[in-house]
């Protein structure tokens, strides 16, 4: 698949941030800081690498509730965030490595990334997974999708950021990405386009680590470029990254998280704006509560169930709890 | 709206167009191609409604292709007029995203509708309007737009520079004198200006490379190792505090003028580094192909990091241990120069014998540079940071301080050589006056 972007023919210098950080949280906000602050011009572009704790992650303009069973991952402490850039929901625990390759925008190209990686692991682990048109990445049988990609663009600059998942516990991630709500949910919010069939490197590479992935990774992004230096970070590190607290502080706020769904209504009779009901036919004493509280009040109302008369409506209320 | 008084010589008409009170411009601002032969996207947020001021850079709406979440920042300062799409519509690449109202006249936006004022009439407003940006968004700098014009046009950015007016506000005066003071060391790749160097040129003595087999316990680790392509890297940081080569090179700054060379603190690390080498000189060893020898060169060919219009080059200065300060000076003045030009010769390129890298290692807990093969050590620095330190009295002072990280071919250095050369180092640093005591 032949890429169409500019190609860069002079080698600069880069670096790779090799995040141990544990959270989703401290990973994203790590990545914010790096596109945002990072010196691109003088000190090359960035590849970031990290594995986090079991997490749900949905795309910036998606509803998280229709993207994930969001009482079954309370339930399990499993984290759920929203982060910057588009695209779909991923699960991503320690089974799945994450990369993040920042750009100038000019320089952005995610078909030349993925042509890359997909060679480096192909080369290493006999694989033989190629970059589709959608950008992900997949098993010859066309079906298994082992990684998918999401990016963001601002003011000239860019990330292509992926996800990989090399040995998870797939049953789980199934568990936490069938949402009870689907098909009962009208939105204008990016709804995620499910993979054919999910696949991992260990399908196919009995035995594979993280370890040797990342090996593999890290060498043949830091073949690119004349130089490479590789930072580790163990922490998030205020002087090193001034304000990436506040950051991360922001990516775990109930405000980021759901009142920045885009609106939306349950089986056409609930309104939710900004993370809380507006309104309710079925439901009028929820109004004014921030709609993933009372969720489990919701179960039990099918999609074709239409809106009780107002005049049902304190006899609907008073049916359960 | 804004009142603007308009100085006409008499005698002058308007060709027909209405004036309300405003001389302001209508600008569409048009959603610029995102790339990758997108053709349209979808409007996913606003960020402004009609009615709101708007700076340059300021956000304006959220769109997404696909996979890409792109945020529009405004080209243009003015008032929004109308937005043109709903949330959730789709917008083709090229079209009117917003109109504005600038009420700026020097402008290099298009314009829509010029007001047809006859070309001959300066238009002198009564005074600049001070549209001040909402400063609200998260750690944005305040700037009115004359000042991030300044700004821009001097490549900086507004965050740099602390504001000294109100609410943290970045005043014309702030920028002017962030202008006047950039730091040293992050001036290194900046090309300087083109004087040849005055100089005598340097005679060299050529001296004699050792040829030493590599034995034993090094063999045993180099076959055990080396099946991989990685050379095994391990890793030493220290800080090095610069305020004596701050004072030093505030002493020397007028004789590099009278050289001719522009004396920043590289020249200097590059020769405390080079005498540090002859002490400790596994450090600027070679391994030739088969990994049989380690070839101890006596040439002290230090190589740096040259930012060029082209890309990231690492050239070496021949010979730094016969080399004094100045004579090192002029010779990267050189190679920066040349490498502006993208004019470096090759025989610069090669040959390099140990590496300096002043790109800067930032961040985390430690950096690892990756060594040039057939080198053996190559060390970072990193920024000078002012920060505070307990001097010798523990009182608490502005030190200067920059880190350097190490790293080297574990097959055949080992940690202790590292740390007593990083030490040394730092001693010749922190206190330039030994340095002259080794002058033989």
């Amino acid at each position: 698949m032949t890429s169409t972007c500019a190609t860069s023919t002079v080698k600069k210098a880069a670096t790779i941030f090799w995040s141990k950080c544990g959270s989703i949280f401290e990973n994203l906000a790590l990545e914010e800081w790096i596109f945002r602050r990072h010196d691109l011009d003088s000190l090359g572009e960035v590849m970031i690498a990290w594995s986090n704790t079991p997490t749900v992650v949905y795309g910036r303009h998606q509803n998280p509730f229709l993207e994930a069973n969001t009482e079954f991952l309370s339930v399990a402490g499993i984290d759920l965030a929203r982060r910057h850039s588009g695209g779909g929901t991923v699960f991503h625990g320690h089974g799945n490595i994450n990369l993040s390759i920042v750009t100038t925008h000019k320089n952005h190209c995610r078909p030349r990334n993925l042509t890359w990686i997909a060679e480096a692991l192909n080369s290493e682990f006999g694989t033989k997974i190629t970059p589709t048109k959608r950008d992900d990445l997949v098993f010859p049988d066309g079906e298994r999708k082992v990684s998918g990609t999401a990016a963001r663009i601002v003011k000239g600059r860019a990330y292509h950021h992926l996800t990989l998942l090399v040995d998870e516990d797939l049953d789980l991630l199934r568990a936490c990405l069938k949402s009870p709500f689907r098909g009962r949910v009208k939105t204008n919010a990016t709804e995620s386009v499910p993979a054919k069939a999910i696949g991992q490197l260990s399908q196919d590479v009995p035995g594979i680590k993280i370890d040797d992935v990342r090996d593999v990774l890290f060498q043949n992004f830091a073949l690119q470029y004349e130089t490479c230096n590789i930072v580790v970070v163990n922490a998030l590190d205020e002087s090193a990254f001034p304000g990436v607290n506040a950051t991360e502080a922001e990516l775990r706020s109930w405000d980021w998280r759901f009142a920045k769904s885009p609106k939306f209504t349950l089986d056409g009779s609930t309104l939710v704006e900004n993370g809380l009901i507006t309104s309710s036919a079925v439901r009028p004493d929820l109004a004014g509560r921030p709609f993933d509280e009372v969720l489990p009040q919701f179960h039990g109302w099918a999609a074709s169930q239409t809106a009780p008369l107002k005049s049902d409506a304190s006899a609907a209320g008073s049916r359960d709890t | 709206m804004l009142l603007r008084s308009l100085f006409l010589p008499s005698g002058l008409q308007f060709r027909g167009f209405h004036y309300s009170a405003s001389l302001a411009k209508l600008v569409p601002f048009k959603l610029a191609d995102i790339g990758e032969g997108i053709a349209e996207v979808e409007m996913k947020e606003w960020y402004v409604k009609e009615g709101d001021k708007v700076s340059q850079f300021d956000n304006i709406c959220e769109v997404q292709s696909d996979k890409a979440a792109v945020t529009i920042t405004s080209r243009f300062d003015g008032v929004v007029k109308n937005l043109l799409h709903d949330v959730g519509s789709i917008v083709k690449v090229g079209s009117v995203l917003v109109n504005i109202d600038t009420d700026d006249a020097v402008d290099d936006a298009p314009s829509a509708e010029s007001p047809s004022q006859a070309e001959s009439t300066p238009s002198t407003p009564a005074s600049t309007p001070s549209t001040v940006t909402h400063g609200s968004t998260s750690g944005k700098a305040i700037a009115t737009p004359a000042v991030r014009r300044i700004a821009m046009e001097n490549n900086l950015k507004l965050s740099q520079i602390s504001g000294t007016g109100k609410d943290g506000r970045v005043l014309k005066e702030d920028v002017l004198r962030f202008l006047g003071q950039i730091p040293p060391a992050s001036s290194e790749s900046t090309p300087t200006k083109p004087a040849s160097s005055p100089v005598a040129p340097v005679t060299i003595v050529k001296g004699e490379d050792k040829v030493v087999p590599v034995r034993g316990y090094t063999r045993a680790m180099v076959k055990s190792m080396s099946e991989s392509l990685k050379i095994p890297h391990f890793g030493y940081d220290d800080e090095i505090y610069f305020d004596q080569l701050v004072k030093l090179r505030g002493q020397l700054k007028h004789i590099g003028k009278e050289k001719g060379v522009k004396l920043s603190y590289m020249p200097i690390i590059i020769k405390a580094t080079s005498l540090a080498l002859s002490k400790y000189p596994i450090l600027n060893s070679s391994i030739d192909g088969n990994f049989d020898n380690l070839i101890y060169k006596a040439a002290h060919n230090i190589c740096l990091a040259i930012d060029t219009p082209g890309g990231l080059v690492v050239p070496n200065i021949k010979h730094c241990e016969q080399k004094t300060i100045w004579e090192i000076a002029a010779d990267l003045n050189k190679l920066q120069e040349a490498g502006a030009k993208q004019a470096i010769k090759s025989e610069d390129l090669a040959g390099g014998t140990f590496t300096l890298s002043n790109i800067g290692a930032i961040g985390g807990t430690y950096a690892i540079p990756i060594i040039f093969p057939p080198q053996v050590a190559i060390g970072a620095i990193g920024k000078i940071q002012k920060l505070p330190r307990y001097d010798a009295h523990d009182n608490v002072y502005p030190a200067h301080v920059v880190k350097f990280s190490w790293a080297a071919d574990h097959r055949v250095i080992d940690g202790a050589t590292i740390a007593r050369f990083s030490n040394l180092l730092k001693d010749y640093l922190e206190n330039p006056a030994l340095m002259a005591t080794e002058l033989r």
